[in-house]
């Protein structure tokens, strides 16, 4: 399967905080998650990738070309960020124009068309819309252009549950053309386990974990155990140790090995928030 | 680059209040001058008090009296350039940072459009001063079109030279600290002159002989302009130079 983002060993040193060596694909046709704390790293890998900062050192392509000083890459991507970036008194007739001066492949029926289906109103001034509208506003300028790839940082963070519904269902639209591709980051596992095909774990800086999501829910699993029957579980298979006063839980990487090995100790199929949890837990150990 | 040039002219709308109280204030002030140097106290002081004052400084400041008229030149430019820092600040409010690097625009592109903008105010807010005070100085015989063309060209030469700095300075910082920019240039300006100020004194220049270098200056008014032409050329290009290396370095504090 083609790569539309290609991360190879990827360094940004902020002195406070390192992205250490980040190295991930995305495939084309999919939804990939990017999961991870607050602080996680999640914001500066995709300004990286956006070519907005400059990397220390690694390669980063996006379509296959090279993103440093490459402005031409950026008319395939719609890029949705936390905050909307608009000026308050501008109204979305007035963005869309703006954009149609930016954009080459700028598409005004798609955009006005997106504006009617998400219900915002296209003479308003944008300082007056909620949260949730602000964000709807910058999908629908970010899927107006034909992009063939969408970059969102956080983009259902702050949103009732009505709303990313909506939001979730508008994404799905969008990889029903197998030639498009979103990359999404969130900490907000449950929209992930609805709509990503792929995920990438971040934890302070580091990819923990690369792969299909389907693959990661079933390889993973968290065996229910005693301190003493914890200390007997192959280190191989050990993710992360969780301990309280009912017990041990402990994050395998190899579930189907660990029911075969141990069937004594019950295994359950955690959910990508426990994978998340125990991989911060871990501390960084893959 | 088209679009951010639109953006800005967006953003601006909401000082066309304070541009049309100024356009209506500039008016009023050149109405008044008209009438005052035709029959009112500026044709009074300038008939009488000249001849009767004994150093040339005192009658110098006495031909003057009229060219007060001159800030009426700099009136609607300042207006305009109220409305370049709505620009500025409009920008940092927003956030607008994430959004400008992640357009298909080269950093020649997204910096040449703020350069375009800042010519483009500072030229309409001149066109418009322009006019009213040749209609002024018509009206009341007391300058030439020549005189305020040549004033004219002197003031938009430093304020181009001023938001050029402005604008850099924006530019270098990622948009924060629009006051910081004004400040640091309004400091640099006082420094300069505080300067010039001790030079000058250090080398006991006279009231006299600072009016016989102006003297000078107007004998040679065209190398004066080509000067000032080039000063704010130069100025000009340094802060697009600089601010598209700004733009290309991205430090990553956004």
């Amino acid at each position: 399967m083609k790569n539309v983002i290609e991360l190879e060993n990827v360094v940004k040193d902020y002195g406070d905080f390192t992205l250490d060596g980040a190295s991930f694909n995305v495939p084309m046709g999919t939804v990939c998650g990017f999961i991870g704390q607050n602080g996680a790293g999640k914001s500066t890998t995709i300004n990286l990738i956006l070519d907005i900062i400059k990397r220390d050192g690694g390669n980063i392509r996006v379509f296959g070309e090279e993103v440093a000083d490459n402005t031409a890459f950026k008319d395939k991507i719609g890029t949705v960020f936390d905050e909307m970036g608009f000026n308050e008194n501008m109204t979305p007739a007035e963005i869309g124009r703006m954009m149609s001066y930016i954009y080459t492949q700028w598409d005004d029926a798609v955009y006005r068309d997106l504006l009617k289906k998400l219900s915002l109103p296209l003479k308003k001034k944008c300082g007056s819309f909620s949260r949730g509208m602000r964000m709807k506003l910058q999908i629908a300028v970010a899927m107006s252009h034909h992009a063939k790839l969408l970059i969102m940082d956080e983009p259902t963070s702050g949103l009732d549950p009505v709303v990313r519904s909506e939001v979730l269902s508008l994404f799905r639209e969008f990889v029903m053309d197998e030639e498009n591709t979103i990359f999404l980051s969130s900490h907000i596992t449950s929209d992930l386990e609805k709509i990503a095909d792929e995920l990438v774990f971040i934890n302070a800086g580091k990819i923990m974990l690369t792969g299909n999501k389907d693959e990661i829910l079933e390889s993973h699993g968290i065996m229910r155990c005693k301190k003493e029957e914890a200390a007997l579980i192959d280190k191989k298979y050990v993710v992360s140790v969780s301990s309280n006063r009912f017990g041990t839980d402990v994050l395998v990487n190899n579930r189907h090995a660990c029911e075969a090995e141990y069937p004594a100790i019950p295994v359950d199929v955690p959910s990508l928030e426990d994978i998340l949890v125990f991989y911060v837990g871990s501390g960084g150990r893959v | 680059m088209k679009g951010l040039i639109y953006k800005d002219m967006l953003l601006m709308r909401s000082k066309w209040r304070f541009l049309v109280i100024t356009s209506f204030l500039c008016i009023f002030v050149g109405i008044l001058f008209v009438i005052s140097s035709k029959y009112g106290n500026i044709a009074r002081l300038s008939e009488s008090m000249a001849p009767s004052l004994e150093t040339e400084a005192d009658r110098a400041i006495a031909a003057s009296l009229p060219n007060f008229i001159y800030y009426l030149i700099l009136l609607l430019p300042m207006a305009a350039s109220e409305a370049i820092s709505v620009c500025f600040k409009a920008d940092s409010d927003s956030c607008f940072s994430k959004v400008f690097y992640s357009v298909p625009l080269t950093p020649a592109e997204k910096v040449g459009s703020r350069f375009v903008t800042v010519f483009l105010c500072l030229s309409v807010g001149f066109c418009a001063s322009t006019i009213s005070a040749i209609t002024v100085g018509i009206l009341s015989d007391s300058y030439t079109v020549e005189k305020v063309l040549s004033v004219v060209l002197y003031c938009f030469c430093i304020t181009m030279s001023f938001f050029s700095a402005v604008t850099m300075l924006d530019f270098i910082n990622g948009g924060k600290s629009t006051e910081k920019n004004y400040i640091i240039i309004f400091l640099t300006l006082g420094a300069c002159f505080i300067a010039a100020e001790i030079i000058l004194t250090n080398k006991h220049y006279t009231a006299e002989m600072i009016l016989q270098s102006i003297q000078r200056a107007k004998e040679n008014a065209a190398v004066v302009r080509a000067v000032f032409v080039c000063a704010a050329a130069a100025v000009t290009a340094i802060s697009y130079f600089v601010s598209v290396k700004a733009v290309s370095r991205k430090t990553g504090k956004l």
